[in-house]
């Protein structure tokens, strides 16, 4: 029953931990709160990558539990208050760990898909 | 690292929830409002952003330590639960306190008499060598000092070590004190394998014959209260009957030997080998050579005690061996009752569980929609049981705690009565040391749980299985609760019968302990004081026998009459051992007349007393007279006997004016009169036939002094000790004690087991009345609407009331007769308890089991009412 609603709509499945590591990514070039990054993340993959609350949220506040980043109080464009997300040392660390261990991954994959 | 990073943040914030959640919430309305700002004022927006809750539940899941979220929330939903039924969780929670607390007191009181080990080494190879004669009634009786030589020789025992009690009057420096002192023989320490806390055990110097023995081993306990515990004690010298001792060491607190009051020990002044009497007056405990088991031992034993019977006709004849592992030795006698003693405390917890678990039962019933409810929505069935478990654990560890606090109380007024006077209750020697200590607090660790487990797994299992359809249909009909009500009566039958063994059992021993103790003594203890004094002699010089008789017979005169002078002392009397106290010696007598035959030489207790002793005393008088103002140095020897030794040596004709002497002595004495037998030993044992002498003729200079007055023991004791100053100020009273209370302690056996017993009895009885209700209240609530219809059909209230009552009284009655049957097999263990009652006593069975029906009766009132009391639309709407 549970199972029905994980899933939101809109988003292809990911490989687990990858929106984690999309996330890093994308706070690493500097602070934003959670729309834009679901946004740049849209934008930047073309429309592919189109991240639901119902992930989303619950990814930021692992990130944050798990002190890859840090989170911060500030006053929006638009007059109101929204909570701005930048990565941390740690933060740093782990996404390059992780992107090294994506591409070995990908590559995986594409030598066993590759035509023979 | 990031495990580490996990719990720094949950530490920091896993408390500000509420806060988190808001602004989370923020959050959240903030990317809606540019989502709605990107497409427009629809609701698209909202519908896409999905479930709030869910997102909110995820996040959560972030926040914190799930486990331990659930078992707070089992907690919390199982403290609601409790809330909601309070009485009959407040019933079980009493139930199960009630019986922890009580098996844990008496596991501490079990586990400090049997448990713990003695302090010696190798404690099972160390044995009591006594000396027995099963046709005259004695025991546990001394060795004479050649057979103790004999048995040394024997080739049985790796070490043989005597000890005789030895009255050591402390003169100086300080306070003049009287204490109880044993005198050993060579390699005493060594034996027991025991090692001074202080100081060094005896060197074979001081230890040889003619060495340097004026030396002192002290008891912890003694060593506290006359040195203050002053380490500086080792060397020091103190004045023993104005001769100097030196303190060579100091025992551990836990040291023990023998029996409660001794407070010092020293090398026995006399050695075995040079004793050429065959009078018996030493203790011999031994340590079994490596490789012989008691039994061997004990089988050779015997033969080398039928050679002595056979080479010494006039000492031995008829006297075998006991060898007794000394543990058995000091907890021989109470061992049996310690058994039932845990057997009851098994019984009990189990009847605290089962009450329990009837209430989880029935609260099961009660819930069974509300479980099955919450296995529709999804909680999986291990779920509901963790939620169901940790209920039960709740109120396990809950009413543990509280029964612990209850046995820690019980505990202390344990020990607060203790016999006073130390000669009784030596089986209780290791219960001077009762604490609740590191195997009880194992035993309540292991013990909750466990309980809890059992309490809880019955109606769990059944609770989190429910056929879903069964319980969201009418419950009354159902198979499952119709089990589950089997098994509740059930378990309620088994309440009551153990209740009826433990009532029963319990009322036996009260009237034991009546008859016991109107039984009497043998003397009217009615305002008697007693204390032992040791007379000056060593102030005097004495080198011969005349000058012994000079000195001492008119310093005992003076010491008499000084006292008898005292306004407030109605009347004075000395003996050399007070009744009851166990403490006797036992001398072989020549009766002029009297044939010895082979099997029966003469041997009694023989007692020095004052003329004024059985008036004082108030022992009757059979034949003849008592001692009086004529009997004194010079006049006639007279000699006054019970009547248990006038039955076994005169079986046919009056003592009156027979002669009897001790063998080898050619001074006769006339026995003059026959006196009614006072108890030697305890209450329950047949007087054994005593011999008086008098004190007047032959004065003794360590003595009981016994006083009647109307005063408190005090007052008593400060008025003589002021008077027997006068004579010499290093008199000191010792052993004070009033007899009233000497009596009283003797029974300790029988007391005690009645006290702990109804205590049994009593936790159990609240506890199956407990049951009963409990069960009876559910079974009306489930069956209220069934009564409604009964009613509103024309049903007479009586009629209900009467259908509930006779519900109860049908499991009360079954459970009854299951008690009486397991009550017959309980006297196996009560057998060695009881006096003047019968195991199996009719009218006790027929009075304890009305009293159950009363109790049942009762029990079974308020709900009866209850029922009789519903009103039919209100039953009926009930759901």
């Amino acid at each position: 029953m549970r199972a029905m609603f994980k899933k939101s709509a809109s988003a292809p499945d990911l490989l687990p931990g990858t929106l984690e590591m999309l996330i890093l990514r994308t706070v690493s070039n500097g602070p934003e709160h959670g729309y834009g990054i679901a946004a740049t993340l849209k934008r930047q993959s073309s429309e592919v990558l189109q991240v639901g609350e119902g992930s989303l949220y619950p990814a930021l506040q692992r990130l944050l539990v798990n002190g890859l980043v840090k989170s911060e109080w500030k006053i929006s464009g638009a007059n109101r208050r929204a909570r701005y997300y930048s990565i941390t040392a740690a933060g740093r660390k782990q996404l390059v760990r992780e992107a090294a261990q994506f591409e070995r991954m990908v590559q995986a994959i594409r030598s066993v898909m590759q035509p023979a | 690292m990031l495990a580490w990073n996990r719990l720094v943040w949950k530490l920091k914030n896993g408390w500000r929830r509420s806060a988190l959640q808001r602004e989370l919430e923020e959050e959240m309305r903030f990317h809606v409002e540019l989502l709605e700002q990107e497409q427009g004022q629809s609701g698209a927006a909202r519908r896409e952003f999905g479930n709030v809750g869910l997102l909110m539940e995820d996040s959560r899941s972030a926040w914190g330590w799930t486990w331990l979220e659930a078992l707070f929330q089992d907690l919390r939903f199982a403290i609601r639960a409790f809330k909601r039924d309070w009485t009959s969780t407040a019933a079980a929670m009493l139930a199960l306190a009630l019986g922890t607390g009580l098996a844990i007191a008496i596991f501490t009181i079990v586990n400090a008499i049997l448990l713990r080990p003695l302090p010696y080494r190798e404690p099972d190879r160390l044995v009591m060598v006594w000396a027995v004669n099963r046709q005259l009634g004695w025991d546990q009786e001394k060795m004479s000092a050649p057979e103790m030589v004999e048995w040394e020789r024997s080739g049985l025992f790796e070490g043989v070590v005597g000890f005789a009690p030895n009255m050591t009057a402390i003169t100086g420096p300080g306070e003049p004190d009287l204490t109880h002192g044993y005198a050993v023989t060579p390699g005493w320490l060594r034996l027991l394998g025991a090692q001074p806390m202080l100081g060094r055990p005896f060197t074979e110097n001081e230890e040889r014959k003619g060495g340097d023995n004026k030396v002192l081993l002290l008891r912890h306990s003694f060593w506290m209260r006359r040195f203050g515990g002053d380490r500086n004690v080792i060397g020091q010298t103190i004045l023993v009957q104005n001769e100097s001792y030196r303190i060579v060491g100091v025992m551990g607190p836990e040291f023990q030997f023998f029996n409660r009051q001794t407070d010092l020990y020293l090398p026995t002044p006399f050695h075995p080998a040079d004793i050429r009497s065959r009078n018996r007056g030493f203790r011999v405990i031994a340590r079994l050579k490596p490789g012989i088991s008691l039994d061997e031992a004990q089988a050779r034993a015997n033969t080398i005690a039928s050679r002595f019977s056979h080479d010494f006709p006039d000492t031995n004849r008829g006297w075998t061996v006991n060898l007794t592992p000394v543990p058995l030795d000091t907890t021989g006698p109470v061992r049996p009752a310690l058994w039932m003693l845990l057997a009851s405390v098994g019984m009990v917890l189990l009847i605290a569980c089962a009450n329990v678990m009837n209430l989880l039962l029935a609260q099961g019933i009660a819930r069974s929609r509300e479980l099955a409810l919450r296995v529709a929505l999804g909680a999986g069935r291990a779920r509901v049981l963790r939620q169901l478990l940790t209920e039960s654990l709740l109120l396990a560890g809950a009413s543990s705690a509280l029964g612990y606090g209850m046995a820690h109380v019980a505990v202390r007024y344990f020990r607060s009565t203790l016999p006073q006077q130390f000669s009784f209750g030596r089986s209780l020697i290791q219960m001077e040391r009762i604490e609740i200590d590191a195997w009880v607090a194992i035993f309540t660790a292991v013990v909750v749980p466990l309980t809890a487990v059992l309490i809880g797994l019955v109606p769990a299992r059944k609770a989190s299985r429910p056929d879903l359809t069964e319980a969201f249909r009418d419950g009354t009909r159902s198979a499952g609760v119709l089990g589950a009500r089997r098994l509740q009566n059930l378990l309620v039958a088994a309440e009551i019968a153990l209740s009826v063994i433990l009532v029963i059992g319990a009322a036996l021993l009260a009237q034991s302990f009546t008859r016991l103790y109107r039984q009497g003594p043998g003397f009217q203890p009615a305002g008697l004081k007693s204390m032992y004094i040791s007379l000056p002699t060593f102030e005097y010089q004495i080198r011969n026998n005349d000058d012994w008789r000079r000195v001492t017979g008119p310093l005992w005169q003076g010491a008499m009459t000084t006292v008898a002078e005292v306004p407030g002392i109605e009347s004075v009397a000395a003996v050399s051992h007070l009744p009851l106290a166990g403490f006797y010696y036992l001398t072989n007598l020549a009766i002029e007349g009297y044939e010895a035959s082979r099997d029966n030489q003469p041997q009694a207790i023989d007692r020095y007393v004052s003329n004024s002793y059985h008036e004082t005393m108030g022992v009757p008088l059979r034949e003849g007279r008592y001692f009086n103002a004529f009997d004194r140095s010079g006049s006639l020897n007279v000699a006054l006997v019970n009547e248990q030794f006038a039955k076994r040596y005169f079986p046919r004709v009056s003592p009156v004016g027979r002669r009897l002497r001790y063998p080898g002595n050619n001074n006769p004495y006339t026995i003059i009169g026959v006196t009614a037998g006072e108890c030697a030993g305890g209450m329950d044992e047949e007087p054994k036939p005593m011999v008086y002498f008098s004190m007047n003729q032959a004065p003794w200079t360590f003595f009981h002094l016994i006083v009647k007055s109307g005063m408190d023991l005090d007052t008593t004791v400060r008025a003589v000790k002021q008077a027997l100053h006068k004579i010499s100020p290093k008199i000191a009273p010792y052993e004070i004690r009033s007899l009233d209370t000497m009596v009283l302690d003797s029974t300790w056996r029988v007391r005690y087991s009645m006290l702990l017993l109804i205590a049994l009895a009593g936790v159990a009885l609240v506890m199956a009345a407990l049951g009963v209700w409990g069960v009876l209240r559910y079974t009306v609530g489930r069956r209220s609407k069934e009564i409604g219809i009964r009613i509103a059909l024309g049903a007479d209230r009586s009629s209900i009331a009467g259908m509930v009552l006779r519900e109860g009284l049908s499991v009360a009655c079954l459970g009854m007769l299951a008690g009486i049957a397991g009550a017959c097999v309980q006297t196996r263990f009560l057998a060695t308890l009881l006096y003047g009652v019968r195991a199996i006593e009719p009218m006790t069975f027929a009075a304890v089991c009305v009293f159950l029906l009363i109790v049942a009766v009762s029990a079974c009132l308020g709900p009866a009412l209850r029922a009789a009391g519903l009103a039919p639309v209100d039953a009926l709407r009930e759901e």
